[in-house]
């Protein structure tokens, strides 16, 4: 999944619009998806790439768009 | 003046230092509490006598919340927890229902200002303010203006929901709410003193807050969350060895994936789970079938807390009992023997705030009516069938479809909509409005038009428009709505 890709996915899960969404945009401050809504984001992104639930253990990582990226894919640099 | 909840809770503790509430604010004992209450009464005399005086506390943090809470009360005035959680359309609707004569506010939350509503509700009004950017330092505020009436009926608290036409409703409550919910909690939790008991339900909430006194005043040590955040939620049950919990099956659920899905032992000294506000679905049973601890299911409802428990655990059935001092009856059966559960309680309903009206059409000649429908089973049982009223139950939350119907069709595009819920894997329900108007209009000029006016929750999850509503005997058909909701959200996926 590209950091595009996954833009659209959030953008379609959340009901986001697309350009509100960037690597530093929070999930909670800037997009509005609450606690619950994130565990529905994080569910639906499992079922379409699955991946281990314990690298999202960490808030920080459900901070930001870009966080999240990194942490689904197993990568820590900048996408 | 008769007896405070302050006192009835203060009163006889033995052990002044013993750890009693904890939240991601930290632990406090009792001592630290009556420290933080002493403070809060210091700046309540700023403002001389409060006696008679509503004060709306909008405060996230537990220890802040609790001690504003005890401490108007002490003084003898009425506190109205109001939800963090709401924005600007449905926290004025509440403040102009309770009418305040003094407000604790954080100044905002997730980059929502608490404080520019609070300053412009209050203006031209003789109120006072108290507004914190962190809930410890707190700036007071005069304004002058129309003198708002004391309270002339004794009440403890005001708790506030929304209406079922989206107008909110504030419930009464007096002090033997309180008395009486102590064996509401206590014979499905089974109290033990060396208890960690973690309730879920916001503190702003009736059941949320009622929990964590009756829990206090038992002496259990209560835990409860500031953040709806899974893993600052886990991160609290891993530090404090929780071995029972009060909570929703969604949000339960959304603890068990992740849980589940990670090696940390969230759930290793969870010995009972007691689950309220949701049915329980098969799907539910079907994902904690694995889980070791008990899970037991209650019944209640915020305007006369806990009616019914099942003692079973959910995964073998559920067979409702009634808690101590309840009755039940079916009113206006159909010819399947379904009728509106109503309950006869020992203690009264406290009423809604200012509404008589709306009293008498819930409450009938000491009988409640639940607005839920059931009926008695082969077995002689009581079952819950359904729901007589069109509320959305999301995540454990409350939604009135009125309410949102009412926002979105404020939006000059929209010529009428409709709100349903339907199953959701996550949120128990989910919010689907079906919208008429302009053929321009777009989903996400209706999304950015309800940023800021709706709490989170209750905006809908999905946005379906629609060129004629489904009518029956003159309503418009919520049934067929239901099932175009499911039929088209099927075929997107």
């Amino acid at each position: 999944m590209t950091f595009e890709e996954f833009k659209q996915f959030i953008s379609k899960v959340g009901n986001v619009p697309l350009d509100m969404i960037h690597e530093d945009a929070s999930f909670r401050d800037d997009l509005n998806i609450d606690s619950l809504h994130m565990v529905n984001l994080l569910i639906e992104l499992n079922n379409h790439i699955p991946f281990d639930f314990a690298v999202v253990q960490d808030a920080e990582v459900l901070q930001t768009v870009g966080s999240l990226y990194r942490a689904v894919k197993g990568v820590k640099a900048n996408v | 003046m008769s007896k405070t909840l302050f006192n009835w809770l203060f009163d006889h503790v033995k052990d002044e230092n013993k750890v009693i509430v904890s939240s991601q604010s930290g632990d406090y004992s009792y001592k630290d509490l009556l420290a933080e209450i002493n403070k809060y009464e210091s700046l309540l005399n700023q403002l001389g006598d409060i006696k008679g005086k509503r004060v709306a506390i909008i405060v996230p943090k537990l220890p802040a919340f609790l001690s504003i809470s005890f401490a108007v009360n002490k003084l003898g005035g009425i506190f109205v927890p109001i939800s963090p959680m709401l924005r600007s359309e449905d926290l004025m609707s509440i403040l102009d229902l309770i009418q305040p004569h003094i407000v604790f506010s954080v100044d905002e939350v997730n980059q929502f200002s608490f404080k520019s509503r609070v300053l412009q509700w209050a203006e031209n009004k003789q109120v006072s303010l108290f507004l914190s950017p962190d809930c410890k330092n707190w700036n007071l505020h005069s304004f002058t203006g129309e003198i708002i009436p004391l309270e002339e009926e004794p009440m403890t608290l005001i708790v506030c929901t929304s209406g079922s036409t989206g107008v909110p409703k504030g419930i009464v409550v007096h002090l033997e709410y309180f008395e009486k919910m102590i064996g509401g909690f206590n014979i499905p939790l089974s109290f033990h003193k060396e208890d960690h008991i973690f309730i879920m339900p916001p503190m702003t909430s009736m059941i949320g807050l009622c929990a964590i006194m009756v829990l206090m005043k038992e002496n259990i040590h209560v835990l409860t969350t500031e953040s709806y955040s899974i893993p600052d939620v886990l991160r609290l049950m891993q530090n404090h060895k929780i071995n029972k919990i009060f909570t929703s099956p969604s949000l339960f659920r959304a603890i068990y994936l992740f849980a589940q899905n990670t090696n940390a032992s969230f759930l290793d000294y969870l010995a009972l789970v007691m689950l309220a506000g949701e049915p329980v679905t098969d799907d539910f049973i079907k994902l904690i079938k694995n889980l070791n601890c008990k899970i037991i299911i209650t019944y209640g409802m915020s305007e006369v807390g806990g009616l019914l428990y099942s003692p079973l655990d959910i995964r073998e059935g559920i067979e409702w009992h009634q808690l101590s001092g309840v009755e039940y009856k079916l009113k206006d059966q159909n010819d399947e023997g379904i009728g509106e559960i109503a309950f006869k309680l020992d203690i009264p309903f406290g009423g809604y705030y200012k509404r008589p009206d709306l009293t008498k059409e819930v409450f009938d000649d000491g009988w409640f009516l639940s607005g839920d429908l059931g009926r008695i089973n082969d077995e002689q049982k009581l079952e819950i069938v359904g729901r007589k009223k069109d509320m959305i139950k999301k995540g454990g939350q409350q939604i009135i479809p009125g309410e949102v119907e009412k926002i979105i069709a404020n939006h000059p595009q929209v010529k009428k909509a409709v709100v349903v819920g339907i199953p959701h894997q996550v949120y128990g329900e989910q919010v689907i409005a079906f919208v008429q108007g302009d053929a321009s209009l777009t989903k996400q000029e209706i999304y950015h038009y309800l940023t800021d006016k709706l709490a989170r929750f209750k905006v809908p999850d999905e946005i379906l428009f629609i060129e004629e509503f489904p009518i029956i005997q003159g309503k418009v058909d919520k049934i067929t709505l239901r099932k175009i909701a499911i039929q088209k959200l099927q075929i997107t996926k």
